[in-house]
């Protein structure tokens, strides 16, 4: 039997619960409400300040640095990464000299050598939005957490010494895909001063690393990969996804020993590196081969017909006219296909 | 005689309200524990994604190319303008494959003339057994639009026909009166980047019905007046941001709402699409991917996110409302049933021994454990086997514990991603949360126990849906794909 005063106890206290969690979760929302406007009033000051600091003719006048000074951190240091996305040349290494003076540079820095991951990923976010370079780069680019990895890869981009790019090549190989991610678009956003070292860095790699590699090489459709591209398109791995990779970069460097190559490689077996070799006939509009793709309109595999059609409609005259040809034909899936590919909008490439 | 059945009755009950408690006492701690893990997954969450710019996974040629899966079924009144919505979405490497399921209406014409269609010969690779294809259509104006006409044959078969043409690494499954924050894809991506061995993401699914919807987005949230409504806001806040989030770090999720879900599509294409022949498609998939994986030694990670938002209109009658929660029921208890042979099988790792069981025990019998209890306690009660006072204290436990488990979603997501903030919506928010427990649940357990039975009797229709619509004043009723 249970006591019916402990009953009351237990109503008592859940009563007394709920009265307490409503209080509470009312007044948090009014705390909320009231910080968040003063934040939002904070910044409108602060942002006007930058823009007058920032602006082409303005003179860094006390006052505004004061103003900027007296916000709190946790508002300055959105303000400046909002400010940074939108800013370059000048005016964004005023904003470094200014990031510098209220010590935010030296802060974030101190931030990236922390225990923590936030912190040296709150760090590296600031510096990297900021573009401010630092040898820290190095040594988070090694970090152990791989957003950090990531966000220095991004930072790394504003300052690319041969020791950086060195360092962002070894993270192609990285099994955690963020990284890997950056690092790629990373080396791609650099251009130059990534070409030859990473030409380098193709001839001795193999696997999941060349192969990231040789994704960036075919972004950038760089002439000094085509050695390499050569190299890797007789990679005849099953999954042909090296393979792949070269025919799409000897696509963009162009010229005739890449459109010879791709020509073999349209009788590969790995069907990617097949298509990815249609496509890239295409994609150099090299007519010679408007025949041999009109032969593959009849392919038993859907994909590498579709693929030969759409090459051959990129290709211009002669590829319409092989479709055409193939669209009044006997062969019913030949037909089907460049029915398709030539009903097809301009829009749709 | 009749003393000693009395008897022998109330000792029965003391040891099936035992059981009950037991099973009671279990489910909460377990509870507790999701929302720790929660916890701890939304700080890691809010710390990575802090002050974080997805300006290159827009921008980036590396980027994973994503294929979103549009069903259309009667959408004559408002497919122009949730298509619009998808095109405008803030990412670059997408395409929109919008299936028309042979639609009664008016559909496929509101598509021909506001996206400037034209007809294209309509073959394709089919990858995936579907319905027949009457014709394919391509936007002269919007390169990234594959529309594609359709003979009627529900919402799997037009998600197949989607795959069927679908071009992009990854396919994002919606249902039709899904409308998806602008920034939602790129959030819903990075998983993929994450973590390698991801198939599938899934993100928050949010009640709309209150807010302020303009061209197919939420400007303004709030938290709707209508209780019905009201009650599933509070509802969903706990399913996604404890529930599901909590299982990130427990084993990994069983469930990706079919309303807002990415997946690789070589992953679905090889385990062969959607199942026709399920109310639970969107879960039978995952269930039947994460089974795979393991079968198979391939990757088969399913990951939720909390901060990619999509929004969904809620039933605001009850007789609606209690024919989807039905339906819920009955897929799940078929998928369940489907894939028995990972209950408790170590082979099927963490989600054979924890996640399955979990899904069995807690959300397939709750409705019965519950139910039974309640029985026991109103027959034990009436013939004096059971004391009032023991009664009421259970009773107020349970309601104590369960309105605790859903405050604390309420503090959450304050101090994450804080969406309700005028007082009004807090206080709503506060009012629901009380009242769930008075009567709602108790409905919630009637409709999943007439699921479990409509599911025993072999029963596998949709049963109608009716929607008020997004756009203010409008009023339509219209059936899901």
């Amino acid at each position: 039997m249970i006591e019916a005063s402990l009953l009351d106890w237990v109503l008592a206290g859940e009563g007394g619960i709920v009265i307490v969690a409503v209080a509470f979760y009312l007044l948090h929302g009014v705390w909320l409400q009231r910080r968040s406007l003063e934040e939002q009033a904070l910044r409108t000051a602060g942002r006007a300040s930058l823009a007058r600091l920032l602006a082409p003719n303005g003179a860094v006048t006390a006052h505004d640095v004061a103003s900027i000074r007296s916000l709190p951190v946790r508002i300055q240091i959105p303000l400046f990464n909002e400010l940074s996305k939108n800013v370059a040349g000048a005016q964004k290494s005023t904003l470094r000299e200014l990031a510098r003076t209220l010590g935010l540079v030296s802060r974030a820095k101190r931030e990236c050598t922390s225990r923590r991951w936030p912190r040296r990923l709150r760090g590296a976010r600031f510096l990297a939005q900021l573009g401010e370079p630092d040898a820290l780069v190095l040594s988070l680019l090694r970090d152990r957490h791989p957003a950090v990895r990531a966000q220095a890869a991004e930072w790394a981009g504003t300052d690319p010494s041969p020791e950086v790019v060195a360092a962002m090549l070894e993270l192609l190989a990285d099994p955690a895909t963020l990284s890997r991610f950056a690092v790629q678009d990373a080396l791609l956003r650099m251009a130059e001063p990534m070409m030859v070292p990473l030409a380098e860095y193709l001839v001795v790699r193999e696997g999941t690393a060349a192969l990231a590699g040789l994704r960036v090489a075919a972004a950038t459709g760089d002439g000094r990969f085509h050695e390499i591209a050569l190299h890797f398109s007789h990679d005849m791995a099953p999954d042909g996804e090296a393979a792949a990779a070269s025919a799409e970069l000897l696509a963009a460097i162009g010229g005739a020993e890449a459109a010879n190559r791709l020509l073999a490689m349209t009788t590969f077996d790995a069907e990617r590196a097949q298509i990815a070799a249609i496509r890239g006939l295409g994609r150099m509009r090299h007519w010679p081969a408007a025949s041999r793709l009109a032969a593959m309109l009849e392919h038993p595999r859907w994909k590498v017909r579709h693929a030969a059609a759409l090459a051959l409609r990129t290709i211009g005259a002669p590829g319409v006219l092989l479709l055409r040809r193939a669209r009044a034909g006997e062969s019913v899936s030949a037909a089907e296909i460049a029915r398709l590919v030539l009903d097809l909008p301009d829009a749709v490439r | 005689m009749s003393q000693s059945y009395l008897g022998l009755l109330g000792q029965a009950l003391v040891q099936a309200e035992s059981f009950v408690l037991f099973y009671f006492i279990a489910v909460n701690g377990f509870y507790l524990l999701l929302l720790v893990s929660a916890a701890l997954e939304m700080r890691r969450h809010v710390l990575l994604i802090e002050g974080e710019s997805r300006w290159r996974l827009i921008s980036s040629a590396m980027s994973p190319t994503v294929s979103i899966l549009a069903p259309a079924y009667n959408e004559a009144a408002t497919v122009a303008e949730s298509l619009r919505a998808l095109l405008a979405l803030h990412y670059a490497r997408l395409e929109v494959v919008i299936v028309n399921d042979g639609s009664k209406d008016a559909t496929m014409d509101v598509l021909r003339d506001s996206f400037d269609l034209v007809a294209v010969h309509a073959v394709f690779e089919q990858v995936i057994a579907t319905k027949p294809v009457r014709a394919l259509y391509r936007s002269r104006t919007y390169p990234g639009l594959v529309v594609v006409d359709k003979e009627n044959g529900g919402k799997a078969d037009a998600l197949n026909t989607g795959l069927n043409f679908a071009q992009g690494e990854l396919v994002c499954a919606l249902d039709a009166d899904t409308l998806i924050e602008a920034d939602g894809i790129q959030r819903l991506v990075r998983p993929f980047l994450h973590a390698p061995r991801t198939i599938a993401s899934g993100g928050t699914i949010r009640i709309v019905n209150g807010s302020e919807v303009s061209q197919g987005r939420v400007m303004r949230t709030h938290v709707p007046a209508n209780a019905i409504a009201g009650l599933q806001v509070v509802e969903y806040l706990r399913a996604f941001l404890f529930g599901r989030l909590g299982w990130n770090r427990l084993g990994g999720n069983l469930i990706i709402s079919g309303a807002f879900g990415l997946f690789s599509r070589d992953a679905i294409l090889k385990a062969g699409g959607y199942r026709h022949d399920t109310v639970g498609e969107d879960m039978e998939l995952v269930v039947r991917l994460k089974r795979l994986s393991y079968e198979r030694g391939e990757p088969g990670d399913i990951a939720f996110v909390p901060d990619p938002v999509a929004w969904t209109e809620a039933p605001e009658n009850l007789r609606t409302l209690g024919r989807q929660r039905d339906r819920w029921q009955r897929g799940l208890a078929d998928v369940l049933w489907r894939h028995r042979a990972m209950f408790l099988n170590p082979r099927y790792g963490v989600t054979g021994l924890i996640v399955f069981p979990y899904y069995v025990l807690v959300e397939l019998f709750a409705p019965v454990i519950e139910a039974f209890g309640v029985i026991g306690l109103v027959v034990g009660l009436a013939f004096g086997l059971v004391d009032w006072a023991f009664a009421a204290l259970f009773y107020l436990t349970a309601y104590g514990l369960g309105t605790t488990l859903t405050a604390l979603t309420l503090v959450l997501e304050d101090l994450s991603f804080h969406r309700y903030s005028t007082l009004r919506d807090r206080l709503l928010l506060v009012g629901w949360t009380l009242l769930e427990n008075l009567g709602y649940r108790q409905l919630t357990v009637w409709w999943r126990l007439r699921g479990l039975w409509s599911y025993l009797r072999g029963r596998k229709q949709w049963g109608a849906m009716e929607r008020r619509g997004f756009v203010a004043k409008a009023s339509s009723s219209k059936p899901l794909v």
